[in-house]
């Protein structure tokens, strides 16, 4: 932090003479180590319920305008009766806040399923990271979702300290016809999400890691605009909502060691999403011996974090099939390791 | 005590001197008007509509390609017990569970085969303003897919097509007699038809845990029939009945199918198009509230999927454009099974 200070300071002094900059070099920098900072959200209450957002120029098949109208969004404290009753809410807390830290790789860890810290980002690089509140293991962990043990108790936000989120949106896709859908989550957590960028030096550019974790009692998907025809009554509504109970995803992209995540942008403007084989080859090019290949493979599928997404309840309407809802119990995606994956965007 | 005051004003020191040495940096230049109109976005997502009998459905086409070799421990849908909707069904069982699910594989020398996949959807089925169903579908899609099927909800049109030797051996002596009789040889090449069924050879698309003949199917004659439209008249006396042609097993544990094409893995694939040669179209993963008919978007004929969670392995077309089933086996496979192919790097082969 000190060797930064010193280095903004002189530039300020010698800005009007023009002075070379100095490049310092991989050691250099690999030395520099910020502590960054942390925040909280102290007493948030989103409410844009009277805030309409149009979003434009998305088309159907012959090239006509879909207008998509974001609506009815907030956030706050738990309890909230999916909007209707607002409380302000603290997110995160001193001692485990949001934070972005420049960092060592060596220094970051990432629990591993089985509750074990790993480190995930290669050594002697700088690491941006973005993190939301880091999640706890042993004493002081607190159960990710309320009630549901599965989903694990290693969060570290207390239950006043989750919200409820919901946001509306408006799809015209045709003359007189516009599809809902309401989306209320209920008591969401985070932690330990996050997002580690850094410097590939072999491969020249920017490529990073992300961890999404989405911890809900519940997500409800309310098909109609309540107060419309058919949409008035509590029985109404239920009958056209799909409720999502004891719900978690855990989606990981990329292992720094080994499969960092590419991004980048063609020259025709498309994007492209990569992870590359984490084994066959080194960042130089160079293929690599039977023994160094199984070596990278059995490290990868140890200590890279897997994906997983588990809905321990889906149901539809009451979820009774003979009053017309569904009841899709048990779903779940687990242990969902990429060995490659390269997602190239193109005109439709 | 974290120092937050002291990383900020770093920050603001840097931005400063980023502002005071502006004079050495190239300079932006705004664009006008009619430069800026001519910018546009790129529409990688569409929204399409389409209705029938009664239910208006809307699709999010999401325009990409997608190369990917990955592993899935477990892939379970719809675990639920249920008299009215699953009657009949083990308690737990679910409509769809793959345990070491996987696509694309993996090469000796750790390179990769990707099951590759284009315009990926999806889809929602509205009745009135309430949703029946969705589904996630790829518009384009050629690889293998892997996986120890434990129970299965949906359609998957097999083919079964081959030699008889297979079939020869495994008759007793009478039964060699029999296909002698119909002009039947070890080099005769016979096909039938294999769906999803229980093991008494009953149509079962619901939780299945067997592939094979249906009761009353009958093996067909393609080549090498001695005994021309006679060998077929003859092999139509012997149809399947209880998952048996004569003594003939013709049913087979989904778990036996480990590794599975999609599409038609005889055609390269051209990286100059954004097309995917020879692949299937319409495959999807559903889950509705009722039977739903959704397209098929090869034919755009409409095909129901039962209510409930639902897999669709669709037929795909071949060089002539003959519609093919997705999955091809010779009776040697279908008596055999097909073993897993390498879906993991390193030293595993499955389940990592």
């Amino acid at each position: 932090m000190r060797a930064l200070t010193a280095v903004a300071s002189l530039m300020l002094l010698t800005g009007a003479a023009q002075a070379e900059l100095q490049a310092l070099d991989d050691q250099e920098l690999s030395a520099v180590q910020g502590a960054g900072f942390g925040f909280v959200l102290d007493g948030v209450l989103l409410d844009a319920s009277g805030a309409v957002i149009t979003i434009n120029d998305i088309n159907n098949a012959s090239g006509q305008n879909v207008p998509i109208s974001v609506k009815e969004f907030y956030l706050g404290a738990t309890g909230s009766n999916k909007g209707a009753n607002l409380n302000p809410v603290n997110i995160g807390r001193l001692d485990h806040p949001f934070e972005i830290t420049l960092a060592k790789g060596e220094t970051l860890r990432t629990l591993r399923d089985d509750g074990q810290w790993v480190q995930t980002t290669p050594s002697n690089v700088s690491v941006l990271e973005f993190k939301f509140p880091e999640r706890l293991t042993g004493a002081g962990g607190q159960a990710c979702i309320s009630g549901y043990a599965a989903a694990g108790s290693n969060c570290s936000s207390r239950a006043s300290e989750r919200v409820d989120l919901g946001i509306r949106f408006d799809f015209q896709v045709a003359a007189g016809r516009t599809d809902i859908i309401n989306l209320d989550f209920s008591e969401l957590v985070m932690d330990g999400s996050y997002l580690r960028l850094w410097g590939d030096e072999s491969r020249g550019q920017l490529v990073g890691e992300a961890r999404v974790n989405l911890f809900a009692k519940s997500l409800q998907l309310m098909s109609c605009a309540a107060g419309t025809t058919n949409c008035t009554t509590a029985q109404e509504q239920t009958a056209r909502t799909l409720t999502l109970s004891n719900a978690y995803a855990n989606i990981s992209l990329g292992y720094g060691k080994s499969q960092p995540l590419l991004f980048d942008v063609s020259s025709n403007g498309q994007f492209v999403l990569e992870l590359p084989n984490p084994v066959t080859r080194a960042a130089n090019g160079s293929a690599r011996p039977v023994a160094e290949r199984n070596a990278i493979a059995s490290d990868f599928y140890a200590n890279a974090p897997r994906t997983n997404i588990v809905i321990d309840n889906l149901k539809a309407g009451t979820g009774s099939f003979s009053t017309g809802g569904y009841n899709f119990g048990y779903n779940a995606i687990q242990g969902l390791s990429i060995n490659y994956l390269k997602v190239t965007s193109r005109d439709l | 005590m974290r120092p937050t005051i002291g990383f900020a004003r770093t920050a603001l020191a840097l931005v400063c001197a980023g502002l005071i040495s502006s004079t050495a940096n190239a300079k932006m230049v705004e664009l006008a008007d009619t430069e800026l109109s001519e910018v546009t976005g790129q529409a990688f997502i569409n929204l399409t509509t389409d209705s029938n009998a009664g239910i208006n459905y809307t699709r999010i086409n999401f325009g990409m390609n997608v190369e990917t070799q990955l592993n899935i421990k477990k892939l379970q849908l719809g675990q639920y017990n249920d008299s009215v909707t699953r009657p009949g069904e083990a308690l737990g069982s679910s409509d769809l569970l793959i345990n070491n699910f996987a696509l694309g594989t993996v090469n000796a020398d750790d390179t990769i085969n990707p099951f590759k996949i284009a315009n990926p959807f999806l889809e929602l089925a509205y009745s009135g303003n309430k949703v029946v169903g969705v589904r996630i579908g790829f518009g384009e899609a050629k690889g293998v897919l892997s996986g120890d099927i434990q129970s299965l909800t949906g359609n998957i049109p097999i083919k079964i097509q081959g030699t008889a030797g297979p079939v020869f051996d495994q008759a007793n002596l009478g039964e060699k007699i029999l296909l002698g009789f119909a002009g039947i040889t070890r080099s005769t090449r016979l096909e039938a038809d294999a769906t999803l069924v229980q093991t008494n050879g009953t149509t079962d698309p619901v939780r299945a845990t067997h592939a094979g003949m249906a009761n009353g199917q009958t093996l067909g004659c393609v080549s090498g029939c001695n005994l021309g439209v006679l060998s077929d008249a003859l092999l139509s006396l012997f149809a399947s009945n209880g998952c048996q042609v004569l003594s003939l097993a013709t049913c087979f544990p989904l778990s036996n199918f480990q590794s599975l094409p999609v599409g038609n893995m005889a055609v390269n694939d051209s990286a100059a198009t954004a097309a995917i040669e020879g692949a299937a179209k319409g495959f999807f993963i559903s889950m509705q509230t009722q039977d739903v008919a959704w397209k098929n978007l090869d034919t755009d004929q409409f095909m129901t999927a039962l209510k409930g969670a639902f897999m669709n392995l669709p037929k795909y077309r071949d060089a002539n454009g003959n519609m093919v089933a997705p999955i091809n086996i010779d009776f040697e496979q279908a008596f055999n099974g097909i073993p897993r192919q390498d879906t993991c790097l390193g030293t595993a082969t499955a389940g990592c």
